[in-house]
Parts: structure tokens; sequence; C-alpha cells
């Protein structure tokens, strides 16, 4: 789950897709979710899949990217596991054309989970803050949210600490049963709460000392302005998702299954 | 038997390398200061010594006994580790409580428990604030009891992440006399960056130098914390003392710069102007 | 007038039952750098909180007397307003930077304040530069050193042009070499922009050579305030509890066997200079 978590934080690297204005990035992973919910065959959801590779090439981030659909393998099983056994207890486990559209729900999480770490990683948090709040979000919750990540991996490390501090007390964390275990985390839980408030109190006094709040309009030192290769972006986007909804109403797909049985000749 | 800390290297997972080949020995009612600059691997060293972090690469032996075969809690009873910022670990709704929290995980009896307890909150000077809420209580106090919650198992070893931090100088006093109170029954580890703190310490402790992971220097703290080339590759001030005999030597005044007491210094200034009159 | 007048202020934190600030006193001149000291408790921090109207904006509770800040009153300005005027940075640097790079958290106050993009632009070099900060400004703070950081946090309290700079303990969590760092780029601020100082610190041997006067509060109130030289030779800093740095305490054990100093030092190198004029005279 941590690995999940990791693959979504911003990685700094000096790329075409991290030079891109993040509201194309985010319409482009708002699109790509858009495609994969209106299709539920197998065929489109893997070419959306397969044509995000090369993207993630371009943003020089593709082992990332990858560690990152590996590590949400455990909820497609998920997915894959629930529904086989919902369509087994129904009796139609026996069709594979269903089996096929089963597998094919876990490529359209893949799907959703590919094209959010591509516009993640590539994508920080400032930039993104600064989109919404150009879009007309209001500053305050724009802030809210780049605090709340820039201040994870502080409060991770603090847990860490924590942990430490008290398993040097003595402290046996994975001792006993599941109630006892729990109780255990007490002495954890307090000093952290405790510290997030002591925090988040004297970052507002820090924030105050620097005018936060002042009731003049905030002016922002940076501006998003759209470029040739964003209008480019947007467009191929755009166009991305007009193909789809042609293909979603106009083009039939086959299965694949009867393909893959007919090259192999069984 | 000692702590034996052999040719040690660690990794954090995020790839950093904190440590890189350290060996260091701390013998029964040693004391030792480690001193270096931030982020040097003081902490994560101090951290492998109660098996919190296992070695990447060498090994830790306490008392004959290899960290990666103990669990913390059994390093633990040994070496009792004090974390820098007492707001890490304080929880209990009563001092009392917080300091018989690790009898309790250790498994020690009522009465020892409340005996131990009273022991603590006496050496420490906390008696009156038994029943506060250690979460009510002043930076210097906090730290206090931090010490406390550890002393009070009399671990063999107790090591001490930056003690000072944060304090006045009454409370960096008071520290220093119970330091000392402790001092030749148990071997105390201490990690500052408060280089006079150091050197008021009578009897004086052996200073490590760590910088990068390494250790740079090891040895007497009047030999270690008047070198001005060790202090500078530790992000070392000089003291104030060796300091102005320093400036006399450059001055071209025969004086010894390897003086960090106050008394020998004057005595040393006194002399050379009766030498020269 | 001084730039802050602090008059007879007294201050309990709603909640508290003895006031933080006990009838307190205290006039800094424009380009002064002042040091306040003093034991833990003791009110230091509360008093920081009252030069930029923290208290009793933010702070509530009871609060009596008046704070003026180059003419303005605390009690009826913002403190958006007073920022403006008293920059504050405080302990620990990580709380105080809330940006993912060092120029985006330069920029963060006067963005606040609604400035031309210009304007903001030119402020957040100008205090990037003058910090040395300019070279790491794209870097994100948590992967500075604690040093930088704070220059970092100093840097975006001068880009609100703050005519007077009040630091609380700013160095205590920094090594020997980072604390040196940012006490010289202060001096330096001090000295060549005449930016007026308060700072906040137990150890006055570091610190003590830069100041124009030290200020001793014990128990909410002012207990001493004067030059450096004089108020760190007194009784009644020894009395508070003061750390006196060690070259005053040679001094005055030299002074006992009858080795005069001309002078009080506040460094190991003026130390020497008096002990080799004073020894070579004789
Ligand atoms: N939990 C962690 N995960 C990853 N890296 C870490 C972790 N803790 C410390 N480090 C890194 O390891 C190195 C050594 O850190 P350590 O905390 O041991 O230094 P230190 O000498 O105690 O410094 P300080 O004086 O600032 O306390 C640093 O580069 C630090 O960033
Ligand atoms: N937010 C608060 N609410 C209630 N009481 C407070 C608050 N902050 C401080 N106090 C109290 O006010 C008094 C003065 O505290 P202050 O923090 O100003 O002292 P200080 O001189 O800065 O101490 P230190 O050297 O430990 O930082 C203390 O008794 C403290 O407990
Ligand atoms: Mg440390
Ligand atoms: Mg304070």
């Amino acid at each position: 789950m941590s690995s999940l978590l990791e693959g979504l934080a911003f990685q700094k690297r000096d790329s075409l897709l991290h030079k891109l204005d993040p509201r194309v990035k985010l319409f482009y992973a708002l699109a790509v979710m858009v495609m994969a919910g209106v299709h539920n065959k197998m065929l489109p959801l893997l070419v959306m899949l397969l044509a995000q590779a090369p993207l993630a090439a371009l943003g020089k981030i593709v082992r990332l990217w990858a560690r990152t659909l590996k590590a949400s393998l455990p909820l497609v099983l998920l997915i894959i596991g629930t529904n086989l056994f919902f369509t087994w207890l129904r009796g139609s486990l026996t069709d594979l054309y269903i089996v096929e559209d089963i597998l094919a729900l876990a490529v359209r999480f893949l799907v959703f989970v590919a094209s959010f770490s591509i516009f993640t990683l590539t994508t920080s948090p400032d930039d993104l803050s600064l989109a919404l709040e150009q879009m007309g979000v209001p500053y305050s919750f724009c802030f809210m949210f780049r605090a709340a990540l820039r201040f994870t991996p502080v409060m991770v490390r603090e847990a860490r600490t924590t942990m430490d501090a008290q398993r040097a007390r003595g402290l046996e964390l994975d001792k006993g049963g599941p109630i006892a275990r729990a109780r255990r985390y007490i002495p954890i839980l307090i000093p952290l709460i405790v510290n997030a408030i002591t925090r988040a109190w004297s970052m507002a006094e820090a924030m105050e000392s620097r005018a936060w709040g002042a009731s003049r309009k905030r002016t922002s030192l940076y501006v998003l302005r759209l470029r040739g290769r964003d209008y480019l972006a947007f467009s191929a986007v755009l166009f991305s998702l007009i193909m789809a909804f042609y293909a979603k109403f106009y083009l039939k797909f086959p299965y694949i299954i009867p393909i893959i049985r007919s090259a192999l000749g069984i | 038997m000692p702590i034996e800390v052999q040719y040690v290297w660690y990794t954090y997972p995020s790839g950093i390398e904190a440590l890189k080949g350290i060996s260091l020995t701390v013998e029964d009612r040693d004391f030792l200061v480690i001193m270096g600059p931030n982020g040097a691997g003081k902490t994560t060293l101090l951290k492998t010594l109660n098996g919190l972090i296992k070695p990447t690469k060498g090994r830790v032996l306490v008392d004959g006994v290899d960290t990666r075969h103990a669990t913390v809690a059994e390093l633990s009873r040994k070496v009792g580790l004090v974390f820098q910022n007492p707001d890490h670990q304080l929880f209990c709704s009563t001092v009392e409580e917080e300091i018989a929290f690790a009898l309790r995980n250790f498994g020690f009896n009522e009465e020892e428990i409340k005996e131990r307890v009273e022991w603590a909150l006496e050496t420490l000077g906390l008696e009156e604030y038994r029943d506060v809420s250690p979460l009510m209580l002043s930076g210097g106090e906090k730290k206090r009891v931090a010490l406390a919650s550890v002393l009070v198992w009399d671990p063999k070893y107790l090591v001490l992440d930056e003690p000072t931090l944060g304090q006045d100088y009454a409370q960096k006093e008071k520290l220093r006399e119970i330091i000392c109170g402790l001092l030749g029954q148990r071997a105390v580890i201490i990690v500052t960056h408060d280089i006079e703190f150091v050197v008021d310490f009578r009897p004086r402790p052996r200073v490590a130098l760590m910088a990068d992971g390494r250790i740079i220097a090891e040895g007497k703290a009047e030999e270690v914390l008047t070198d001005p080339e060790l202090l500078s590759r530790a992000s070392l001030v000089r003291p104030q003392v060796p300091e102005v005999l320093f400036n006399l030597r450059e001055k071209g005044l025969p004086v010894r710069t390897d003086v960090l007491d106050l008394v020998e210094a004057r005595d040393a200034i006194i002399s050379l102007a009766r030498g020269l009159a | 007038m001084g730039i802050i007048e602090v008059e007879d202020v007294s201050f309990t934190y709603s909640g508290s039952k003895r006031p933080a600030l006990d009838h307190v006193d205290l006039s800094i001149k424009k380009s002064e750098f002042v040091i306040l000291t003093g034991p833990s408790g003791c009110g230091k921090t509360t008093l920081c909180r009252c030069l930029n109207g923290l208290v009793p904006h933010f702070y509530s509770g009871d609060f009596r007397g008046r704070v003026l800040v180059a003419g303005l009153d605390t009690r009826e300005h913002e403190i958006w307003e007073l920022s403006q005027h008293v920059g504050l940075v405080f302990q620990n640097p990580e709380n105080q930077l809330f940006c993912l790079t060092v120029e985006a958290d330069v920029a963060f106050g006067p963005e606040n304040l609604g400035l031309p993009r210009e304007e903001i632009r030119r402020r957040v070099e100008w205090a990037l530069k003058v910090t040395g900060m300019w070279e790491l400004r794209h870097r994100p703070p948590h992967e500075l050193s604690g040093g930088q950081q704070q220059r970092a946090a100093i840097a975006a309290v001068l880009a609100m042009k703050p005519e007077v700079l009040v630091l609380d303990e700013p160095t205590s969590f920094l090594d020997p070499a980072g604390a040196a760092e940012i006490l010289s780029l202060v001096a330096e601020l001090n000295k060549r922009l005449g930016i007026t100082v308060l700072l906040v610190e137990h150890r006055l041997d570091m610190t003590s050579p830069y100041a124009d006067r030290v200020v001793v509060m014990a128990k909410g109130r002012i207990a001493l305030d004067g030059p450096p030289e004089e108020v760190l030779t007194s009784r009644e800093a020894r009395e508070l509890g003061v750390g006196i740095p060690k070259v005053i305490r040679l001094y005055e054990l030299l002074a006992e066997r009858g080795l005069r100093l001309p002078e009080v030092p506040l460094s190991p190198g003026q130390m020497a200079s008096l002990i080799s004029e004073v020894v070579r005279c004789r």
C-alpha cells in the first residue's frame, strides 16, 4: 500500500511531460477516466492501457509507473476474485466470455491507476494547486491540499520516531491477541495526535505572520500560460476522447478469447 | 562486558547511507560524548545500540549478544535510549504513570514499580509533578520526565540524544548535576551539539567526532575539542577558553592551547603575564 | 520614539491563571541589535508574539497596556498589516516553510498582500539574494540542511520588507556551524541594511558580540536591560541563571588575580587582543 502511495508522489524530472501545463494533464487524466468508463470490452481497454506506456516513457517515469501498477495488483486481484465468486454463485462461470468481461473490469481499473499515476508523478502539487486556483477553486482549499501533501512525509517520519521511542521503552507491538495489540497502539497514537495539533498551531502562527488572510485580493507570483505544446497536447487528448465515443457507438469490438484460441489453434 | 560496534554500515530503505563503517567500543561505566554536524548519523548510530536499527553490514554486540539475535525489548533492558524530542513519547495522564510505563512493559511487579518510580522521581527532582500531566510541563521538565522514564529501569548503558536542546542555562546545569550523579555506576553516552556543555563536565568524557557517517576522531576531550582541523570537519566551533589561548598564541605569546578549564586557563595567562614582566 | 514601544504591557493567556507578561516596558530604537534572554517560561516568546499582533489577535487573553510598532498600535491594526513592519522567525524551520520550493515560500507573504506581480518578483529576488539562497531557490525546503532552511525562513520574512526582525531561538535545532551561519547573516542584515533585530537566545557566548543591548526577563518582567558588558558582569544576571559566556568568566577570574583588562571582552578574539596589550605593557 505504501508503495502505491509512493508511486503517486511527484517525481522531479526534466521531461516534456513535466513541462506541460498541469491543466492539460488534469484534463488528460479525467479524459482517460471517462474513456475507460464508457468502454467495457477487453480490447479497447487493453489498447488504452498499452497506449499509456509510451507516455510514461516520455515523462521518464517508466520504472515508478510500472511499480505503481504492480503495487495495485492486489486490488486488481481482489476485483477479479470477488467478481468471479459472484458469477460462480450465479452458476454462469462456465461462459468464457463472461470471464473476459470480468478481466476487462480489472484492466479498466488499471487504466485509471495508470493515467492518474502519470498525472501525479509528473505534476508537482504546487503546480496542481496553481491550476486549481486559476480554475477558480478558492485559494485556502488549494493551500490546504498542498500543505497536506507537503507534510505527509513529515508525519510519516514522526510516526516512525514515536514508534521507535516507545519500543525503546519496552513496548512490543506484535505480541498477544488482536485487542491487546490494538491497545498497544495507544502510546503511539496519543503523541502523534498531540504533535499534529501543535504543528498545525505553529504553522498557523507562521502563516498569520506572513499576512495569511490579508483582506486584499491575493496575487500569485506564478501564472500558468498555455503554450503551443499545451494546445497540441490538449487537441490530442480531445481527439482521443472523441474517437473513444465514436468507437463506443459505431464500432463493435470482438472478444479476444476466440482470437487467441484460433491463433493458438485450440 | 562492553558494547562493541564492529565496522557497522547502514543504508536507509530510501537509499541514504547513514553509517559507513563505524567501529566503537563502550566499556562498562564509560562516559562518552558523540558530536558532529546535522545529518552525520549520530541518531542512527544510537538506534543500532538497542537494535531499533540492524546493521546492513558489520555487527553490534551488547555484552556479547549480537543485536540481530535479540528483540528491541530485550536489548533495551541494558541499553536505555532517551530520544531527542520528549513530545514523541509522552502520553500518560500523570508523570508517575509515564515513568512506570516501561516497568509494566518489562513485567516488574507492583511493589518494585512503586519503589523504582519513587527513586526516579527523586533522582530527577520531579516529586512535585508526580500527579501532573506530562503534556502540561515546560520543555525542560518534559525532557527530565523522558529521562526518568528510561532511567527508572536502571539500564547498564544510558544513552541520551541531545539532552540540552532548547534548555536554558539553569536547566542545563541541573541536567549536568543529574548526569554526574549517574556516572560511575553505569555507562553514559551523550550526543550533543553543545560544546560548552561538554567542556564543563568533571570528569571529562571521552569524545568521538562523527561526520558523514564515519567517526573521524576519538579521544580525550582536551585533545579532540581543541584541534582546529578536526573541529572544522565536525562543523564545531572551538570552545571559548582554548579559542582565547589560541588567539594569544597567534599573537606570538607562548601559551598552551589544549586547555579547556577556566582556572587552568587563568593560571596559564597569569604566569604568562609574570613571565613577560 | 523607538520603532518598538512596549508600554506597561501585561498579558494572561485565556485559560491560564498566571500572567505570562507582567507590566513589561521596553523600547527598541531603529537599527538596534537587542538580545532577549531569560529562564525557560519567563515570557520571551509571548513578548515576541506581542510585537506583530499575534497577541492579542491570534492568541486571545487578557491584554493590558499598549504596543506601538512603527507608530501603529497593535490593538488597532491587524497581523497582516503589522507583519509588514515586524517579521517573526520561529524556532523550528520545518513548520514555517509550507511550499515545495524555496522561491514559492518566499513569495507566499507578498502574494497574500496582493502586491503587483512585478513587485513580488523584485522582492523575492532581493530576499533570496541577501540571504544567499538565490542558487537554492528551486529546491524543496525539506531537502535543505537545517541552516539553509532557517535562512529560507528568514528570506520569507524579509520579503515582507519589515523594518524589524524578531527571531525566537532560531538556531536551537542547528549544529554550531549552522548556528554561526545564521547569526552572521542576521548581524549582516542589521549592519548593512539597518534592520532592527530582536534575537531570543539562551546561548550568549555566540551572540553577545553582535549585541548593542541585552535584555533579561524573569517571571514575565524585564529584570535587566543594558549593554552586554554591563548586564553580563552584573550579580543579578548570575542570580537569574543567565549563562555567562566563558570569556567574561575568565575576565573576572583574571581580575581576581589582579590582571585587569581595560574592557569587558565579549569574544575570544577581543579578549586575546586585550590580554596581549596588557601583558606587553607591563
Ligand atoms: N528514517 C529515515 N529514513 C531515511 N533517511 C533517514 C532517516 N533518518 C535519518 N535519515 C538520514 O540519515 C542521515 C543521518 O541522519 P541522523 O538523524 O542519524 O543524523 P544526526 O547526526 O542525528 O543529525 P542531527 O544532528 O540533525 O540530529 C541523514 O542524511 C538523514 O537524512
Ligand atoms: N499558547 C499558550 N497558552 C497558554 N499559556 C501559554 C501559551 N504559551 C505560553 N504559555 C505560558 O506563558 C508563559 C510564558 O511562556 P513563553 O513561551 O512566553 O516563555 P519563554 O520565555 O518563551 O520560554 P522558553 O525559553 O521555554 O521558550 C509560560 O508559563 C507558558 O506556560
Ligand atoms: Mg539526531
Ligand atoms: Mg520560547
